[in-house]
């Protein structure tokens, strides 16, 4: 006989696992990637900072699935029918959430230290005398993990307690991505507003800097800013952070499955209101027009919540010092279409898997399957509103931003690693719809379009590798050296090219995952 | 018309139907020239499929029960049908049969039963007193 | 033309390693209510599915309105209005926009019949249909599986999940859209009761197979048990097609089909027997404990020999 706890351990386990496979994985991919970038060999910050950049959307999604999974699937009025506490399920949750985080980054830094010590012999890697001194334990792999481990704690702790309950992890996710932006403007704004009634000299070196730190380490992964003051103080960052995610902690393990689940209630037959004219409307006029309606629908709203979003992030680096962006409105610019760069992914991601995860799923799937649709129409309608939703909601106002603040746009839009933003953007974005396809579960299929769009910029430079080797192209001085924006727009190219193919097959053949029906 | 179909019976649907209209008709309940509701709506009414329907109203057009008009409708003739009281009959016979063996399991003796039989009879009201109708209305 | 609405030979189909559909024939005429009956994973639903052309069959043939499903899906799909078992459909979309959606993709769609049916199930408009009842659900679905009129009307186990007030609802809604309209209607159950008095035909399907399929009326004239003894069910034994058997002691009895030869040759040996007339739930059992007694694949199934 299995205990209680032997029982919750081992679903978490068997529901965690491939999780944990794929996200170290990726995590390798990455830091292998960023490795070859980086051509000195005891210097890996380019890459621990690509390895967090991956590490932060994956803590949302694994958040996200803490948050709701059991809903998703339908299976919490089986959890709330077992008598266990929840707290017990809780407790299984969030261990199992923070093994599926902190293992991968343990493994991903481990690989770190095995290529330095290819390099060094002893492995260590030697930092500047500027980083020692802003350096917490003198040892780069602590200081790694120091940074790293709490960042994504905070994550997954705010997304699974802001999130807890929803009705799907896409909900979940664009509801804690909302609720931890919220909270980082509020934090903002609040110690703008102490400076400007109590103190002129809005810095860090003001009497008050400590309410702004303690501020600040409420929010999610909001000790990072503190660090960046300089003189940091200990308490306040440590009382606002442990106590901020402690009560999370606490609001989640409360709030986790007291819900009535509407999956199993059937509601009353609705009436039609007597004495009220119902008229039908007319009909769509075409089926590419029902499938544009329906798309606008479906991926306006979560269009949307992304922009509402950017333009949260936009607004809270902003606020950090507005003084400054005030004076240099060039940097404000250059800003925004940083700040595009990377959320714009994540973005990307959510409307690629919105576009397609509710027609995928089991029941929705036979029922479209049966109306008599041009499987190719629909396809390639949903695929490109999707797209165009997407590109005008982060491009049409982040442009109109970039001309009216900057006074020299064009400077900033021909450096080299902005020409391919939008087509990191749309490679990420068709990578999550042929994911979603395939696989059928937003979680999985989230990962799995990090992974595909990596795996493009890979294979761009195994092209090149070949290609210099057949002296095609301009042979490079070594493995190690700069991936340039080509390649990474070519990758970008493959990997789009790749998954749109993938995804149209997928859903002309039905292809991915079933569940039995 | 209240007709009643007992779901899951041994009795297929067609001969429920058939034998209450068959009962309807005898007891005087559906008088001679009364007319029947048409097939559509019968089939509506019972839940029943109008090819059942059809048939039933055709096999007692041919017992005689029953007459169609053209274009008018089915109506009650009023007249008996032969075979059906045979049937009826025979059918009557093969339950007595089964009362017989159920009395005599028992200990009842044949004279016990004649009297049992015979005080049955006795309650049974005058025809005239009868309430127009039968023991499977709903 | 072509008098059979749906014309099925030697069907097989398999998911990975299990058999669902082990040569499955079966013929439905032009006009006919014809229901189909099995037990849960019986292969039901893989048999629809198949004839929608929404899965692949592995072997054998099938002409649906004179069309194979797997290479004119789209033709077929717009003459035949289909309702799936337990059929989600967008619970974001309003009744009326649900309508509007489906529309255009029927070249037959009749706008106003929709309004008609939607009006006739008080459907209200402007519900979202995750706030429909399971009942209304269902008509939701018969809506717009029905108003582009469609000569085959395919329903995939449309009684499931429904009350008993919705269920009567439900076949009275059959016989009044659909045999009134003089449509072929072809649709899978597993509540053989509710079937009977709606059904011109069934089929039982076991196993990936059909074991027997006629119009009600025959199948109960055809299937009956008879109550013998032992010893004259031994002599009697190889002339009768035996369904089913049950002894108790010095008795037997027998679940048999093709009755009238059965009673002639009873009638010959001069056996005394008990004819006992069965309700559609026990010729349903008798066909299906028959065929796992002869398939020795099946798993043994206990709970259907019980003693009498």
């Amino acid at each position: 006989m299995r205990t209680i706890w032997q029982s919750l351990l081992w679903k978490e386990w068997h529901e965690h696992k491939w999780k944990l496979v794929s996200i170290t994985a990726i995590l390798w991919g990455v830091a292998t990637l960023a490795m070859l970038i980086e051509d000195k060999a005891d210097k890996l910050g380019v890459a621990f900072g690509m390895v967090t950049l991956c590490i932060v959307p994956l803590s949302v999604f694994v958040g996200a699935g803490a948050a709701s999974n059991e809903r998703s699937r339908r299976t919490l009025p089986f959890l709330q029918a077992v008598p266990v506490p929840m707290g017990r399920v809780v407790a299984a949750k969030v261990l199992f959430g923070v093994i599926t985080l902190t293992v991968p980054l343990l493994l991903a830094i481990a690989l770190f230290y095995l290529r330095s010590s290819l390099f060094t012999g002893d492995g260590r890697i030697l930092m500047t005398a500027g980083e020692l001194k802003n350096s917490l334990t003198g040892n780069w792999y602590l200081d790694a993990i120091a940074f790293a481990f709490p960042l994504v704690l905070s994550l997954f702790i705010w997304t699974a307690a802001t999130g807890v309950n929803r009705r799907d992890e896409v909900s979940a996710g664009a509801v804690a991505l909302g609720a931890m932006t919220a909270w980082y403007l509020l934090m903002l704004f609040l110690s703008y507003l102490i400076f400007v009634l109590f103190d002129s000299a809005y810095g860090s070196n003001s009497p008050y800097a400590w309410l702004k730190q303690l501020g600040m380490s409420t929010a999610a992964g909001g000790f990072v800013w503190p660090f960046s003051d300089r003189n940091p103080q200990w308490v306040p960052i440590l009382v606002g952070a442990v106590g901020m995610h402690a009560a999370l902690l606490a609001w989640y393990s409360l709030r986790f499955g007291r819900v009535s689940g509407t999956e199993n209630y059937s509601p009353p037959a609705a009436r039609r209101v007597v004495g009220q004219l119902e008229w039908l409307p007319k009909p769509h006029k075409s089926p590419f027009a029902a499938i544009v309606w329906k798309q606008f629908r479906e991926s306006g709203s979560l269009a949307l919540a992304g922009l509402a979003g950017l333009a949260g992030i936009i607004a809270v680096s902003f606020f950090s010092s507005p003084t400054y962006f005030l004076q240099e409105p060039d940097h404000l610019a250059e800003l925004i279409l940083g700040v595009c760069a990377t959320i714009g992914c994540s973005v990307a991601i959510v409307v690629g898997i919105g576009v397609c995860i509710r027609d995928v799923s089991p029941g929705l799937n036979s029922f479209w399957r049966s109306i008599p649709i041009n499987v190719d129409l629909w396809f390639w309608v949903k695929f490109v509103t999707g797209m165009l939703v997407l590109l005008a909601a982060m491009w049409g106002p982040l442009l109109v931003a970039l001309f009216a603040l900057s006074s020299d746009p064009n400077r900033i839009l021909s450096h080299s690693s902005y020409g391919a933003l939008p087509l990191v953007q749309i490679a990420v974005f068709s990578a999550a719809v042929a994911a979603t396809c395939l696989v059928r579960q937003a979680i999985y299929a989230a990962i799995l379009s990090i992974a595909a769009t990596y795996a493009g910029i890979i294979a761009a430079w195994g092209l090149w590798f070949l290609a210099a080797r057949f002296g095609l192209a301009h042979a490079q001085t070594s493995l190690l050296s700069e991936l340039t924006a080509a390649q990474v727009g070519v990758g970008m190219v493959l990997s789009f090219i790749a998954c749109t193919i993938a995804a149209w097959l997928a859903t002309r053949h039905d292809w991915g995952r079933k569940t039995p029906d | 018309m209240f007709l009643r179909i007992e779901k899951g019976s041994s009795v297929a649907i067609s001969r429920q139907i058939a034998d209450q209209i068959a009962t309807l008709c005898a007891s005087g309940t559906m008088k001679p020239g009364e007319q029947l509701p048409s097939v559509r709506e019968l089939a509506r009414d019972l839940a029943v499929n109008q090819n059942t329907i059809l048939r039933v109203y055709e096999r007692l057009c041919g017992e005689g029960l029953l007459e169609m008009r053209h274009g008018q409708g089915t109506f009650a003739t009023g007249r008996v049908s032969k075979t059906r009281t045979a049937a009826h009959r025979a059918r009557l016979v093969d339950e007595l049969r089964q009362i017989a063996r159920q009395a005599t399991g028992l200990g009842l003796t044949t004279d016990e039963l004649h009297e049992l039989l015979t005080e049955a009879v006795d309650s049974i009201p005058t025809a005239e007193a009868l309430p127009a109708g039968r023991g499977q209305t709903s | 033309m072509n008098e059979l609405a749906i014309d099925v030979q030697a069907v097989h189909k398999s998911f990975r390693s299990t058999q669902v559909l082990r040569g499955v024939t079966l013929q439905v005429s032009r006009g006919k209510t014809f229901a189909f009956l099995g037990r849960n994973a019986a292969g039901k639903t893989t048999l629809i599915r198949s004839l929608l052309g929404l899965l692949t069959r592995d072997d054998g043939a099938i002409r649906v309105l004179g069309i194979d499903p797997q290479r004119e899906p789209l033709e077929l799909r717009r003459r035949i209005g289909y309702l799936a078992e337990d059929q989600t459909m967008y619970g974001w979309m309003r009744v009326e926009e649900i309508v509007c959606f489906v529309a255009p993709f029927y070249p037959t769609w009749d706008h106003a019949l929709a309004a008609k049916y939607l009006s006739d199930f008080e459907l209200p408009l402007r519900t979202r249909v995750k706030h429909l009842s399971k009942g209304q659900n269902v008509r939701l679905g018969l809506v717009l599986a029905l108003s582009h009129r469609p000569e085959l009307v395919i329903l995939d186990d449309p009684a499931l999940g429904l009350d008993p007030i919705m269920r009567k609802q439900f076949n009275r809604d059959l016989i009044n859209h659909l045999q009134g309209e003089g449509r072929t209607v072809f649709y899978s159950s597993h509540l053989l009761y509710e079937v009977e008095p709606v059904a011109d035909e069934i089929a039982i399907l076991d196993q990936g197979r059909i074991l027997r399929q006629a119009d009600t009326e025959s199948l109960r004239r055809d299937v009956k048990q008879i109550v013998l003894s032992r010893a004259a069910l031994n002599r009697a034994h190889n002339q009768l097609k035996i369904l089913d058997e049950r002894i108790d002691g010095d008795h037997a009895a027998v679940t048999i089909e093709n009755f009238e030869r059965a009673q002639s040759v009873l009638g010959r040996e001069g056996i005394e027997h008990r004819v006992v007339d069965l309700n559609l739930d026990e010729i349903f059992e008798a066909y299906v404990a028959g065929s796992r007694r002869k398939s020795p694949d099946a798993v043994a199934q206990p709970e259907l020999q019980p003693l009498i």
